[in-house]
């Protein structure tokens, strides 16, 4: 692995073996690395195959004032161990007090979650426990309404669905869909 | 060594030859296919893997393939294997893989990863010799898109 791109002749799916294997926060630092480094990590197949098996299993905890992810980490001749990290992008959402959270309502897809407000206030949001990124999807349509966001994956597209259902209270039902 | 073992001549990339047991040969699957397809002649001809890599994997084959070798002797072995200059270890991970030794492999992979792991973006490039092409706004702007990585 050098700047003359000696990194490049180990095939793709060994530096993807590799960097699976890595914790999230290591793998954050290997994209400042230089521009090669955070391009690989970047590539959307490499961010499945690290969601799928990043050295354990991976859960989205619903603590009582924010979200937190845990890894569970396998090491050979040492013992399992497992990481709680707490989810800074997520808590400020999460302001109403551990009885009514606004972000209440969870969708999950291939490791992926989709979490939404049922009261309406607030874009729903997409997150990745793996790299703890966050996206949020368009603001929700105003009014006296409910949503139910539904989030898919199309495998033949790879690319992931969302289908929000709202419930108008005067009005009827109106689906919307987005996709990423 | 009884009078049935088999030997196998593999020629590396640089023209040497390696003459060994087949059955720690066989620890690659790749031989092993030629072996069992029995299109094994003289010489197996291993055009991805020089003589110096080659010395490591066999060292690595005959220390796995030792009778009555304790558990603890080989983590022991396997800790020292690793503890090589980047460049050895990157020619070690293509040869594992042109071998198809899993195990190895495995090995190795994870060797880069513990070199990786817990390292800042200036260590992990002081450890593989990655020159940093990020221009300082491109490189802040990254390290801010990730800032919880880095408290």
């Amino acid at each position: 692995m050098n700047s003359s791109g000696k990194i490049v002749s180990i095939p793709q799916e060994i530096m993807f073996a590799i960097f699976s294997w890595l914790p999230s926060d290591s793998l954050m630092h290997f994209k400042c690395v230089s521009r090669f480094c955070n391009s690989m990590v970047s590539e959307s197949d490499f961010l499945d195959i690290h969601r799928c098996r990043s050295g354990g299993i991976e859960f989205l905890l619903h603590g009582a004032s924010a979200y937190y992810t845990a890894e569970e980490k396998k090491k050979k001749y040492e013992k399992a161990s497992t990481s709680v990290l707490q989810v800074d992008g997520f808590d400020s959402l999460y302001n109403c007090g551990p009885t009514d959270p606004v972000y209440s309502c969870l969708d999950c897809v291939n490791g992926l979650f989709c979490s939404w407000d049922s009261s309406n206030m607030r874009p729903a949001a997409i997150f990745n426990p793996s790299t703890k990124e966050v996206r949020f999807l368009p603001d929700p349509i105003e009014g006296k309404c409910w949503n139910k966001y539904l989030l898919g994956f199309a495998p033949k597209e790879n690319k992931y669905k969302v289908l929000l259902t709202t419930i108008f209270l005067e009005k009827g039902t109106q689906n919307t869909g987005f996709s990423h | 060594m009884s009078s049935s073992t088999k030997f196998l001549t593999l020629k590396t990339c640089d023209d040497k030859k390696f003459v060994l047991d087949e059955a720690i040969a066989v620890r690659s699957q790749t031989i092993k296919n030629m072996v069992e397809d029995d299109c094994v002649s003289n010489v197996i001809p291993l055009p991805n893997v020089d003589s110096k890599t080659m010395t490591k994997v066999i060292e690595y084959w005959k220390k796995h393939s030792e009778e009555g070798i304790s558990k603890d002797m080989l983590m022991d072995f396997d800790k020292a294997f690793v503890k090589v200059h980047h460049s050895i270890l990157h020619a070690l991970i293509l040869a594992a893989n042109f071998l198809n030794d899993k195990e190895m492999l495995d090995m190795m992979c994870q060797e880069v990863v513990d070199r990786i792991k817990g390292k800042t973006p200036e260590e992990i490039r002081k450890e593989f010799d990655i020159k940093n092409d990020f221009t300082p706004e491109e490189e802040e702007e990254i390290r801010k898109e990730n800032a919880w990585a880095f408290e």
